[in-house]
């Protein structure tokens, strides 16, 4: 039996974007979570049909900020398994290094966002300058610091010169975030607020499809670098780290575990990188069918899916990670304190902004339809 | 050791911010910033309006160009398509105006 109804959100200084979650409480315990979206719906996948598909790419980077290169290599992965086309080595490894450069930028990102969610301002601030290193390097290689507009299809837009500069600037970060994550390792207060906070059980992780760090924290292995690799994932050795807890605390540590991992791979790929020239061109048939393409996101598994009819677009589907784990968000809230909702919702690296689908509201009644269903009750 | 010794380290460093807009950074080569438009190089192939993905391209004539920088994103498609360079990217990133008219490329 609840006793409160307290709405957390879509206006709250503890989320980023806006999702409504009606939290019912008794006492201060969560007893059960409304989550109510639809914000900052976009439509995109509407937007996506009747698009070229050279253009479209510009429109996929745009789904989401932080991972916007994981969602162009999706859809440059998409559309080369439409076409039969496969990137030259160089290319390959190119893509691969950026994709994890990305990495690297988002859990650190990730990283500051947790430790100012219970109020470590200092290790926010720590993190996030950390962050402008691997920042610069995207904006000197891909010429911006957000939107890479990087890859094209086949190949990609720019070659890098001076590969000294990536290794330096990469593992200049390095001593910085070993001390911060020996700090969330032994500080008390951090361990407060993370350990048995927000726990899903592996069983749960395999009923509920989590994917990315939520997912690997229950013990669940489900990298897709590892189980399809692509690009030149199947070329590197790296490590995923899995923990058993399932906590906010385990979910923390596989990130953060994830940037030494990341850095491994980047040095591989310099490593290894034949030098040979990036083509120019991309295209040559005229594309048409259907393709799809799965790559792993910052956040977990990021798919994409399109139908091409004379080089459009007539059908998109996108799943980002944060649709698969969003459903999981009551399990884990469940039992939990009041205080410790905005650390289970920032614990699971919410994107709403890539996530929004269609959602109805009609006086105080929600509904989620599919596009059919939609159609056949507001448009007939 | 952890946060506390990085804290210390910091009393010794330069500051990591700033002061801008008294301190500019310089931007790196492949930056792209405004856009600059040669007319006298433009040939009129209409490549750039129809690979533009946010259709802020509107052709009128061979050297006239409108560019809507409003809808513009910054991709860089236009200048690479051009076959004359006769668009290009420069550095400029202070694009913050107080009026939508004045949101242009620069002209040459």
């Amino acid at each position: 039996m609840s006793d409160y109804l307290v709405p957390f959100g879509p206006q709250h200084p503890a989320i980023k974007e806006p999702i409504s979650l009606r939290l019912k409480l008794s006492g201060s315990t969560v007893e059960g979570v409304d989550a109510q979206l639809g914000y900052i719906h976009r439509g995109v996948e509407k937007i996506f049909e009747r698009e070229n598909i050279n253009n479209a790419l510009y429109l996929a980077e745009r789904i989401c900020g932080i991972c916007s290169y994981a969602h162009a290599s999706a859809y440059t992965r998409a559309m080369e398994s439409m076409m039969h086309i496969r990137a030259p080595p160089r290319v390959q490894y190119l893509r691969t290094m950026f994709a994890e450069l990305e990495r690297l930028h988002s859990h650190l990102l990730w990283a500051g966002f947790m430790c100012h969610e219970i109020g470590f301002e200092t290790l926010f601030q720590l993190f996030w300058r950390e962050r402008e290193q691997i920042l610069d390097v995207f904006e000197r290689y891909t010429g911006n610091r957000v939107h890479h507009s990087y890859n094209k299809l086949g190949t990609v837009r720019y070659d890098i010169e001076d590969e000294d500069y990536i290794r330096e600037q990469v593992h200049s970060i390095l001593p910085t975030v070993k001390s911060l994550r020996s700090e969330i390792k032994g500080n008390g207060v951090v361990a407060a607020r993370f350990k048995k906070v927000g726990p899903v059980t592996h069983k749960q992780a395999i009923e509920y499809c989590l994917v990315g760090p939520p997912a690997r924290a229950c013990g669940v292995k489900n990298d897709i670098r590892k189980l399809d690799p692509y690009e030149a994932y199947g070329k590197t050795k790296f490590k995923q780290p899995i923990y058993k807890s399932g906590d906010s605390y385990a979910r923390t540590m596989v990130r953060l575990d994830e940037i030494f991992e990341s850095v491994k791979i980047i040095d591989q790929c310099l490593r290894d990188m034949p030098a040979t020239k990036v083509p120019k061109h991309s295209l040559k048939a005229l594309p048409q069918g259907e393709g799809y393409g799965r790559v792993e996101a910052p956040r977990g598994e990021n798919f994409h899916y399109y139908i091409v009819k004379d080089s459009k677009i007539t059908r998109a589907k996108i799943r980002p990670p944060t649709l698969a784990v969003f459903p999981a968000l009551e399990t884990m809230m469940l039992g939990a304190h009041v205080g410790d909702v905005p650390v289970i919702v920032a614990s699971i690296d919410p994107c709403i902004g890539c996530m929004e689908r269609i959602t109805v509201t009609k006086g105080r009644r929600t509904e989620t339809l599919t596009e059919q269903e939609f159609r056949r009750k507001y448009c007939g | 050791m952890g946060v506390i010794g990085e804290v210390l380290g910091n009393l010794l460093r330069k500051p990591f911010t700033r002061l801008y807009p008294f301190e500019k950074e310089d931007v790196p080569q492949r930056f792209r910033g405004n856009i600059k438009y040669f007319s006298d190089k433009c040939i009129g192939c209409r490549l750039c309006e129809k690979n533009c993905p946010a259709n802020a391209i509107t052709f009128h004539k061979k050297g006239c160009i409108d560019f809507d920088m409003g809808k513009c994103i910054y991709c860089g498609m236009c200048g690479d398509v051009c076959p004359t360079q006769a668009i290009v990217y420069t550095n400029d990133y202070e694009r913050a105006e107080t009026s939508k008219k004045k949101i242009k490329p620069i002209q040459s």
